[in-house]
């Protein structure tokens, strides 16, 4: 076989190639046909659902492929980024040390929010009657003549003497439901003997009284340094009420507690403390933890989370080395008596309430009512109880001598008013509230990344045509110019920002009505810092 | 190891525990529904004859109207005579009636609603209240100017004559009502009790040492010590020849108090306190008698 060397000057001169046929279009190699294997032709009625079935299942993919195949490869990554930054939040948000950090602040703000929205039209759980020591209560006592000297702070025990009574002579069936006393009794009163004495007789006739309803009384403990102790034990003075109290079947000792955060907000109560009282060791509840357990009787559900608090405090306080709760039970505030507000008007309890069946018809429909207890003490013997009628009575101050406001998530409310809030929140929420299970807010998230994802495309599309506009419009006046600032992208993304925030707070409604809530924001707000940290690097690519 | 005994609240809460959630179901169906009054507000006082109180309600006249009763709306709530009803009404606020002014109580308005607090939410992120709120941060019972209105008394160098007589102990600053204690060489002898004036009454005081403790509403506690004498010193007798008793005992006790304040002030205020009244502003006298040995 010979070989032509190439620029070798020796070689014979290459035959000439016959002229080209004129040019033809090359056609297109048709695709070998795949030979399909014969398939049997099915025979029974199974096989052929089976046949329906998988053609209907290779339609829905080719479906999704087409789908798929029309929108940018960029926009997988993207929301796969968002959506696994949002997942990374979400997994650090059940870190209690990290939801409690400035991470879970937007969550928490978003909460406040829901509780704003929401005040004051819940209908739900019994409804609640605040007898308020209020400033003309503590005027009407006060001495006449003379100089004004200042207020005691220090509740009349005349005028509590006088509304327990008012109380306890209800007609059987028609009383209150449960009763919170949100006044120390172990305070002294030096000067007033002779209403500590009738409080006394009150507080034992209470006791003998089988038809009174469970009266909570509020005490406070103190650090055992006060009585020359380490500082490491809460104790509980004696009282002088102790020998009612004590013995009696319906009259309880219970903590008012309330957690601030460190913007002294109070978002959570405390379900017990462990004190040393004057006869040993004793777990003090808080009032509105049993308020609530006395509330529900039979109907109490034996899966309401606070249900854990009473199995706790056993174990936890038998601890010798036991350390004080840091984080109780979160308050579903719904109710927003402020200070000062009077003369509010309250959403009706809805037809289904059971108190219906026995204080009639007729009875008070407001779920909250404030009457002041200067009212309830002159109100004498031949006063009607349909005030009280199966309600959650609570007896607390708004006076000024008192002072005792705390801010809240929704304003500046008095004691009472949060325990009233704690308590029909834990009746609201079925036992205290629940976070929402894992699998609804990854659902929850997973459309959050995708709409935030399109959101980022929709605003693309429209930074495109708003920059063609923009030029096109570059001569125009100041104020054509002014009507293209809607489609400025920046004000674009603040408002698809705003409407993701008002979303997140609608869901946050929805499932604080069932008693739920959860973290979406603070793992919504990676998302879209993902997606905007993507947005800018793909601008900075092209 | 520490235990804890039996809780009692824990033993009732157990039992409601232990209740199965399928009870719910029984107590939430077949309520009667309520229509019969749509709840305005409450009577929250009658001053006079509750008898006098009427209500009107759908035409027909409520049996016994009575004090912390429910009013709905459209009820036309009137009285007779002197007697006077106040309603509180829900956004409304408290309203008089009286014989000449009835009341038909109107609907309920101004409730809140969705909206509306929606509108309020975002006003308060857009423009919230950076209104500040004094906040006192006193050591609550502190000192509230709690003291003997004679200051003397603190010094422990008054005399008073023996006899069986009562005794005024004035008071000022701190909160009322006080309350004050006396000690004899014997024992407890006597208790006070009042707004302002403390008097012990008809106490033997025989010749020795008391001490007295008062008390405010708010807890502060004063003490003061001072001598019983069997031999105190004369009474002057400039003024003796005033006929009005009680002008005579001031204007001695201000002689007596001038001249000794460092002993014999609180027997001045005790010459006053057992003078018969006759229309004298003794606050003024007693006050002059204080400020002696003050300037």
């Amino acid at each position: 076989m010979t070989e032509s060397v190439e620029g070798d000057p020796d070689a014979p001169p290459p035959p000439e190639e016959p002229p080209a046929a004129p040019a033809k279009a090359a056609k297109p190699r048709r695709r070998p046909r795949r030979r399909r294997a014969k398939r049997k032709r099915p025979t029974t009625a199974w096989q052929r659902r089976l046949r329906r079935i998988e053609k209907r299942a290779r339609q829905v993919l080719a479906f999704g492929r087409r789908t798929f195949t029309a929108i940018e490869r960029s926009h997988y990554r993207r929301f796969l980024i968002s959506f696994i930054a949002g997942l990374v939040v979400l997994g650090a948000m059940r870190v209690p040390a990290i939801n409690r950090s400035m991470f879970g602040e937007p969550d928490r703000l978003m909460m406040e929010t829901a509780f704003k929205m929401r005040a004051d039209l819940v209908t739900g759980g019994d409804p609640a009657l605040l007898i308020d020591i209020d400033d003309q209560t503590i005027s009407d006592i006060r001495q006449t003549g003379g100089a004004v000297r200042a207020p005691s702070a220090t509740a009349p025990r005349g005028v509590l003497a006088d509304t327990l009574e008012y109380i306890r002579t209800a007609p059987p069936g028609v009383g209150a439901q449960a009763v919170i006393v949100d006044i120390d009794l172990a305070t002294p009163t030096p000067g007033d003997e002779a209403n500590a004495a009738k409080l006394h007789e009150v507080l034992a006739a209470w006791a003998r009284t089988p038809s009174a309803p469970p009266l909570m009384l509020a005490r406070q403990s103190f650090p055992d340094s006060l009585m020359g102790g380490d500082g490491n034990h809460l104790v509980l003075p004696a009282s002088d009420y102790d020998d009612v109290v004590d013995p009696a079947p319906n009259i309880f000792w219970a903590n008012v507690k309330m957690m601030a955060d460190q913007n002294s907000i109070v978002r959570e109560f405390l379900p017990y403390e462990c004190v040393q009282g004057p006869h040993g060791p004793f777990i003090l509840y808080s009032a509105s933890l049993l308020a609530y357990g006395f509330l529900q009787g039979d109907l109490m559900p034996s899966d309401a989370p606070v249900n854990h608090w009473i199995k706790d405090s056993k174990t936890d306080c038998a601890n010798p080395n036991h350390t004080p709760i840091l984080h109780g039970e979160l308050i579903n505030y719904h109710l927003s008596l402020g200070k000062g507000e009077n003369g509010k008007v309250w959403p009706e309890l809805p037809p289904s309430w059971k108190g219906f069946k026995r204080c009639g018809s007729a009875t008070d429909k407001a779920v909250f009512r404030r009457i002041s207890a200067g009212d309830v003490a002159a109100a004498g013997p031949d006063a009607s109880h349909e005030l009280i009628c199966q309600r959650l009575v609570v007896i607390g101050g708004t006076n000024a001598a008192a002072s005792d406001f705390e801010q809240t998530p929704l304003n500046e409310m008095a004691g009472p008013v949060i325990m009233i809030n704690a308590v029909r929140g834990l009746e609201l929420s079925g036992g205290g509230l629940r976070r929402v299970p894992t699998w609804l807010q990854l659902t929850a998230l997973l459309l959050v990344s995708a709409m935030i994802t399109m959101g980022f495309w929709i605003t693309r599309v429209i930074r495109e045509n708003y920059l063609a506009l923009k030029s096109r419009h570059q001569q125009k006046s100041f104020w054509v110019r002014i009507r293209l600032l809607p489609f400025n992208p920046v004000v674009l993304n603040w408002a698809f920002a705003f409407a993701a925030h008002w979303v997140g707070i609608g869901l946050l409604l929805l499932a604080l009505d069932r008693g739920y809530w959860g973290y979406l924001s603070a793992p919504a707000f990676a998302s879209a810092a993902v997606g905007a940290m993507q947005e800018f690097a793909d601008d900075d690519d092209s | 190891m520490t235990t804890i005994p039996s809780v009692r609240p824990v033993t009732g809460f157990r039992l409601l525990l232990a209740a199965g959630a399928g009870a719910a179901a029984l107590a939430l169906a077949g309520h009667a529904a309520a229509a019969d009054c749509a709840g305005a507000g409450v009577i929250t006082r009658i001053e006079g004859d509750p008898a006098a109180v009427s209500i009107v309600r759908a035409g027909a006249k409520v049996a016994r109207p009575r004090v912390l009763e429910v009013v709905c709306t459209g009820d036309r709530v009137s009285a007779a005579g002197a007697t006077r009803i106040t309603l509180s009404l829900d956004g409304r606020g408290a309203v008089q009636v009286n014989a000449s002014t009835p009341y038909v109580v109107a609907a309920r308005g101004g409730a809140p609603s969705l909206a509306g607090n929606a509108y309020r939410a975002v006003n308060d992120q857009v423009m919230p209240d950076m209104k500040r709120l004094p906040w006192d941060v006193r050591l609550k019972g502190g000192d509230t100017g709690f003291n003997f209105a004679l200051p003397q008394l603190a010094a422990g160098g008054q005399e008073l004559s023996a006899g069986s007589r009562a005794l005024l102990l004035r008071v000022e600053g701190g909160a009322g009502p006080y309350s004050a204690t006396l000690t004899g060489p014997a024992g407890a002898v006597a208790q006070a009790q009042g707004a302002g004036d403390l008097v012990f009454p008809a106490v033997n005081f025989t010749p020795g040492r008391y001490h007295v403790t008062a008390r405010d509403a708010a807890g502060a506690t004063i003490q003061a010590d001072f001598t019983v004498s069997a031999s105190p010193g004369a009474l002057p007798t400039t003024y003796d020849s005033l006929t009005d008793p009680e002008v005579r005992a001031a204007a001695t006790a201000c002689a007596l108090a001038r001249a000794a304040s460092d002993k014999r002030a609180l027997e001045a205020e005790q010459l006053l306190a057992a003078a018969p009244t006759n229309g004298l502003d003794r606050t003024r006298v007693y006050d002059l008698i204080e400020s002696y040995g003050t300037n």
